[in-house]
């Protein structure tokens, strides 16, 4: 009889060793998740950096307003042409929000007047003297109809029936299309912007009529970064905030405009920032050029001395 | 088999029980101490680990008692721990909710602000039960720092609970723009109309929008009640 030595491995073996490699791996995957965690940290910086040198390039004193050198609704494609005419820069690799049409319209209103005096704003949401209806087309398409609360004497005669200004919003893409639909009541209503420019002056009456439509730009679509509304009360070397990992287009904080002013609440089932992208930190561009990961905590404007440290002009 | 290979295997064989034993039975870090470390990755691994427990009467007793700590910066981690505890669902249970109210009405500033942003984050637009809504009136009426009013007022606004128009307008006149903007927020949210309140504006214009909105605000009830009951039935159906 002849033995012969056996070159190579047997199937044991070979399990054992494979059992081996893959509790190694397991164990060391953590860390290769935290390298390209840190990589998507630095492309993302990189990014802020890009488009905060864009609005340099535009222009030392940018304003962001309706009336401004940068739009409120469409600042990111005015600086296209500064980014290699890409937009792929605003987005983060870590992630990206998604803008809801009925948050952008609900800064929109109608303004209400008896006479020449001026009663209220009734914001394009729903809410107690707007009802939204006839929602179709996946809720790309629906009827927005408002009750004009007659309280110029303090009286309650309303009618409740949502039919004193109807109008209808057709959203496609990132354009809503607001078309007058009917008119009753003896008020007069124009359409303001979230600065209060009127955009369609006395509906119904002596400007446009049934059919008139005004179509609002920019009011879906992804995005990762808001940029702040104060930048152009900034000196170039101030080190305050001028772009940040957010979730609305536009920062409006330091107590100047309160009415707008949008600081997400910190809390996430894990009790964490929402907008906290990277490993708990925001990436923030301040106006003075410099980039960095930072807590939201630790900028936080509801913090009156972090207000005044990074936010206060 | 030649015997280096059998040494060989059973040494493998032996890294892999132990990391198993070792993966399955390590014991975790107390939530305590994840709590106190100054390394916010742990911090978040504590108020987890803490919002896990919250489902036992034993695990909202410690909760309770992290939110007591002395250290104010554990106690609103503790707070945070009981918002996460809401879940998906965002609801906070009655006794979680008697232990944001202690909070609400614990000395320190920041305890308090946090504990009604907790209450805030875990309640609903137009609850139907008033208990929460009611606490953090209860506070904005009771408390004189700036911040807590505001931070109530914010949490008012979410909650658009009529019951705290009356106050809401008072504040309009505070002395603090942080409280007048809130409060002027806070209505403009209840009433679904901006009467074109700014806290900054010059006194006698913030007077003239304040008397419009004292003589109209009651007559628009019906309104509120209308849409409170729009809001809450759509919810019963989304459920």
């Amino acid at each position: 009889m002849t033995f012969h030595r056996q070159n190579g491995f047997t199937l044991v073996e070979m399990m054992v060793v494979v059992a081996v490699i893959i509790l190694l791996v397991s164990i060391l995957l953590p860390s290769f998740n935290a390298v390209y965690a840190i990589a998507r940290q630095a492309q993302c910086a990189k990014n802020l950096n890009q488009i905060r040198v864009a609005i340099a390039s535009m222009g030392a004193r940018n304003e962001i307003s309706h009336t401004g050198e940068l739009a409120v609704s469409g600042w990111r494609s005015q600086l296209e042409t500064y980014l290699s005419n890409s937009l792929e820069v605003m987005i983060c690799p870590e992630g990206f929000s998604t803008r809801l049409a009925d948050d952008v319209l609900a800064n929109y209103a109608l303004r209400t007047c008896s006479g020449n005096t001026f009663l209220y704003n009734m914001p394009l949401a729903e809410g107690p003297a707007c009802l939204k209806r006839s929602v179709s087309n996946h809720g790309q398409f629906f009827e927005l109809a408002f009750e004009d609360i007659r309280t110029s004497t303090g009286d309650a005669s309303g009618d409740k029936d949502f039919n004193d200004v109807v109008l209808t919003v057709q959203i496609t893409a990132d354009t809503a299309k607001i078309t007058l639909k009917s008119f009753g009541g003896g008020y007069h209503w124009s359409l303001v912007d979230p600065d209060d420019n009127i955009l369609m002056n006395d509906v119904g009456k002596s400007g446009p009529g049934a059919g008139e439509f005004y179509l609002v730009t920019g009011v879906s679509g992804k995005f990762s970064y808001g940029i702040n509304s104060l930048l152009s009360d900034f000196g170039p070397t101030d080190r305050k905030i001028l772009l940040m990992d957010y979730p609305n287009d536009i920062l409006r904080i330091a107590g100047t405009d309160e009415i707008h002013d949008n600081w997400v609440s910190w809390l996430e089932p894990d009790g964490q920032y929402e907008f906290a992208r990277h490993r708990g930190r925001v990436n923030v561009a301040m106006v003075d050029g410099s980039v960095a990961p930072m807590y939201p905590r630790d900028i936080d404007p509801t913090d009156l001395e972090l207000r005044e440290k990074y936010w206060k002009p | 088999m030649s015997s280096h290979r059998l040494v060989l295997i059973l040494a493998a064989l032996g890294v892999l029980v132990a990391g198993f034993v070792g993966w399955r039975y390590w014991p975790p870090e107390d939530p305590d101490d994840l709590l106190t470390s100054k390394d916010p990755g742990k911090q978040r691994q504590g108020v987890v680990a803490l919002s896990e427990q919250a489902d036992t009467v034993s695990g909202l007793e410690r909760i309770a008692q992290t939110v007591r700590n002395e250290n104010p910066r554990v106690a609103c981690l503790g707070l945070r721990a009981l918002a996460a505890s809401a879940g998906p669902n965002k609801q906070l249970s009655p006794e979680a909710v008697e232990i944001a109210e202690s909070a609400v009405r614990d000395p320190r500033k920041v305890v308090k602000v946090t504990a009604i942003q907790t209450l805030e984050a875990t309640t609903p637009q137009l609850p139907e039960d008033p208990t929460v809504p009611n606490i953090v009136l209860k506070a904005f009426v009771a408390s004189k720092s700036p911040e807590t009013r505001a931070a109530a007022a914010n949490a008012l606004a979410k909650f658009q609970h009529w019951d705290a128009m009356e106050p809401l307008l008072d504040a309009l006149e505070d002395e603090s723009p942080a409280v007048r903007g809130s409060a002027g927020m806070a209505i403009r949210k209840i009433l679904g109309l901006d009467y074109g309140f700014r806290a900054n504006d010059p006194l006698g214009k913030r007077q003239a929008v304040i008397a419009r909105l004292r003589r109209d605000w009651k007559a628009q009830r019906p309104y509120h009640q209308l849409y409170a009951k729009r809001v809450q039935d759509k919810r019963k159906e989304q459920q």
